[in-house]
């Protein structure tokens, strides 16, 4: 069972999640940040978004999966409910995302993140249970 | 206290971490700070990060603190190192930060506190509406297409005053005069145009702001006078904000070339966040380019915002802003690289001076300084909270050969967003603050909370500290009367519904669902080949814990759109997946064999094949 959780740090904002694979985790770090961005209670799985990163190692791999889905975010206002991660190859992320476009009528946007950092950026696998730590630049 | 067993003191709040602190340091470090402040320093795990900027190859002088140091990722908040270019010195986009030219703006009136009181709340409620969105009836929203972000990448503040937004006078008082001239827009690439160009004119979230403020306090009634604030009482606007989306995008992307590209050049750094390049290289030179068409937008950010600012005062106080005698200060950056000749040593060199969370302060006699700020030296504008006071400085004496002309920025963070907010947990703040005099206005209660006075030192001790070391010394205190915190979410600012993407010369747009697009490609660089790719693997694997090849979601199963997978990798070896050849059209790619020809996603995926 995956999850996700928000740390501190003092100018910046951290996820941490965990899930049984690294895909799942993977999932649940995009969920965590869009918790940061909008109340997760008022957006709904209304359209499904394609989502696809390539990167060298997992932790890049983590960390250019937050920066992909933020600039989704900023440029074309996308907001994520759900999302299915597969590693569909070596240095490959494939993704379809559930959310809808920001509606300022129903969201607000809680606050604005500049991006994922590599800052402290952790993948672990330990007990079959995979975890993953980006800091956030706030 | 452990960090003054290892802090050797050379007085005037000079501290140094010696070079044996780490192995690996080139320069030893030095941090501004008296000890009181050092105390709030050693807190968190700023001073390690001011180590491990001392490995930054071609590091000249020390690693530098400012008073305001504060923990941030890679380069600490607060940091200032300049490397000798040319011999083989790096630029560090993760010195420079993802809010490329985060700086600050001083306009000054001819308005009292007096006069503005009565005025106040229709004030700040008419600058909160209209200044972050642009100023609906009159200036009209900025719509740029292609070609004019591209303007404004080229020009900086220069831009915005031919569009009416501003006058000559005020280039004459930003640093740089608002355009870093060899800015390249090309060098940006799509997105960050598409990503940050509709926030042209806005504040943003954190912790930017647009403030009235009174003078409080007239410490250097000379210099003072050079700057036009001649009396306690007279009303100034302080406005903070940087490059927005573009910039994050530029950083964010640039990141990910230079993090790629260091390996190759053999540069080793204790923390990803550093990575760093020659700036004598084809990617550090594309950087620099695009880092300073991201440092104009930001200018022209200011520009415009400073301008309806202006407007705004007309509006409310019925005169126009001439005769209000709103003229500019300053504009300073705080987040900067920058290409300065310095002499080190009785030995001038040509340096890139990263600036994060640090203030360029040239003192007196600097060709760069307009003529009129020549003979007293750089104006240093210093926010602090929104409760107490911010400082308008000037560049102290001794900060060329103490801190490559560099200063602090503000007051610096000293409680997290998070804690700020639990312990100020049913509060009214807006209430509290107005009991002080202040009309403070944000979208919502927590982005008013993150930013509380209680969450910052005290910018008077900064300033202190930054002025016993020689670095900046207080020409005058402002005191607070309206805040602004941040943006009204439009549509505007988040595309799609209102901006389409942003197209470049040949009309292309980003596809949507297309792979992150490869970045301009200066001086013959190109991206590493394939084979220096990593595969995926976990820092730490378990025992047993492997990469098992791809999987199939169930949403990805049940739309069809895939009818194969690539074979998952034998047990107990690296997982690789070969391409597979296929008839009709593909010529063998990882999404295993499909109808139709290759589209540029499966031939991204090819290109990371090992196959």
């Amino acid at each position: 069972m995956g999850g996700f959780s928000i740390l501190e740090h003092t100018a910046d904002t951290g996820v941490q999640s965990w899930g049984a694979s690294l895909e799942e985790a993977l999932a649940w770090l995009a969920k965590g940040m869009f918790s940061l961005l909008a109340d997760p209670d008022t957006v709904e799985a209304r359209q499904s978004v394609a989502v696809s990163v390539s990167a060298r190692d997992s932790e890049s791999m983590a960390v250019d999966w937050l920066n992909e889905l933020l600039y989704r975010h900023e440029a074309e206002g996308f907001l994520l409910k759900d999302c299915q991660v597969i590693l569909s190859a070596p240095g490959r992320l494939e993704a379809e995302c559930q959310g809808e476009f920001l509606d300022p009528a129903r969201h607000q946007i809680l606050t604005v993140i500049k991006a994922a950092t590599y800052h402290q950026v952790q993948v672990t696998a330990e007990n079959n249970q995979w975890r993953i730590q980006v800091v956030l630049d706030v | 206290m452990a960090w003054k067993e290892v802090l050797r003191n050379l007085g005037e709040n000079r501290w140094e971490l010696p070079q044996s602190y780490k192995e690996g340091m080139r320069v030893s470090g030095i941090v501004f700070a008296d000890e009181a402040l050092l105390e709030l320093i050693a807190e968190d795990q700023c001073l390690e990060q001011v180590a491990n900027v001392a490995f930054l190859p071609g590091i000249v002088g020390h690693s530098l603190a400012m008073p305001d140091i504060h923990w941030g990722y890679g380069f600490p908040i607060g940091g200032v190192a300049a490397t000798d270019v040319d011999q083989g010195g790096v630029v560090s986009p993760g010195g420079v930060g993802f809010d490329i030219n985060c700086g600050v703006r001083l306009l000054r009136t001819g308005l009292t506190a007096a006069e503005v009181r009565p005025q106040l709340r229709q004030l700040v409620t008419t600058l909160f509406r209209e200044v972050p969105t642009g100023l609906g009836g009159r200036g009209a929203r900025l719509k740029l297409d292609t070609a004019e972000i591209d303007q404004v990448l080229r020009q900086g503040a220069g831009w915005a005053v031919k569009q009416g937004y501003g006058i000559p006078e005020d280039l004459d008082v930003t640093e740089e005069g608002g355009c870093m001239a060899s800015a390249d827009p090309d060098a940006v690439g799509e997105r960050p145009k598409t990503r940050g160009g509709p926030q042209l004119g806005t504040v943003g979230s954190g912790n930017h702001f647009l403030e009235v403020q009174a003078v409080d306090a007239i410490l250097d009634p000379a210099a003072a006078g050079v700057m036009g604030i001649n009396q306690p009482g007279q009303v100034v606007v302080l406005i903070h904000c940087g490059s927005r989306g573009l910039g994050h995008q530029v950083c964010t992307d640039y990141l990910k070339m230079v993090e790629a590209a260091s390996d190759r050049y053999g540069i080793k750094l204790p923390d990803r966040q550093l990575a760093a390049v020659p700036v004598n290289s084809p990617e550090g030179q594309s950087y620099l380019a695009a880092m300073q068409a991201a440092a104009n937008f930001a200018w022209a950010n200011r520009q415009c915002l400073a301008h309806w600012t202006r407007l705004v005062f007309e509006q409310v106080f019925g005169r126009s802003w001439q005769e209000l005698g709103m003229r500019q200060v300053y504009d300073v950056s705080h987040n900067m690289a920058k290409l300065e000749e310095h002499v080190v040593e009785g030995r001038k060199m040509n340096l890139c001076v990263h600036r994060k969370g640090a203030t360029r302060a040239f003192p007196a006699g600097r060709p760069e300084l307009p003529e009129r700020y020549r003979h007293i030296g750089q104006p240093v504008l210093i926010p602090g909270d929104m409760g107490r006071y911010s400082f308008l400085a000037v560049a102290g004496a001794k900060a060329l050969e103490r801190s490559f002309g560099s200063t602090c920025h503000g007051a610096g963070r000293a409680k997290s967003r998070a804690g700020a907010k639990k312990l100020l947990k049913g509060h009214d703040l807006q209430k509290e603050l107005e009991e002080q005099g202040i009309i403070a206005m944000a979208h919502s209660w927590s982005s008013l909370a993150e930013e509380a006075p209680l969450a910052y030192k005290d910018v008077a001790d900064v300033m202190r500290a930054a002025d016993e070391a020689g670095l900046s010394r207080p020409v005058a205190r402002l005191r607070p009367m309206g805040v602004i915190k941040g943006n009204k979410v439009s549509r505007m600012m988040y595309g799609r519904t209102a901006v389409r993407p942003y197209a470049d010369r040949n009309g292309r747009r980003p596809s949507r669902a297309g792979p992150v697009s490869g970045l301009p490609v200066r001086q013959g660089f190109r991206p590493p080949p394939p084979s220096l790719l990593r595969p995926l693997t976990p820092v730490r694997p378990a025992a047993g814990q492997r990469w098992t090849g791809p999987r199939k979601s169930a949403a990805r199963q049940r739309s069809g759109r895939r009818t194969a997978t690539a074979a998952p990798a034998p047990s107990g070896r690296r997982a690789t997946v070969r391409c597979q050849p296929h008839p009709a059209g593909c010529d063998g790619c990882l999404l295993g064999p499909h109808p139709g020809p290759a589209t540029p996603k499966h031939r991204a995926a090819r290109a990371l094949c090992r196959g």
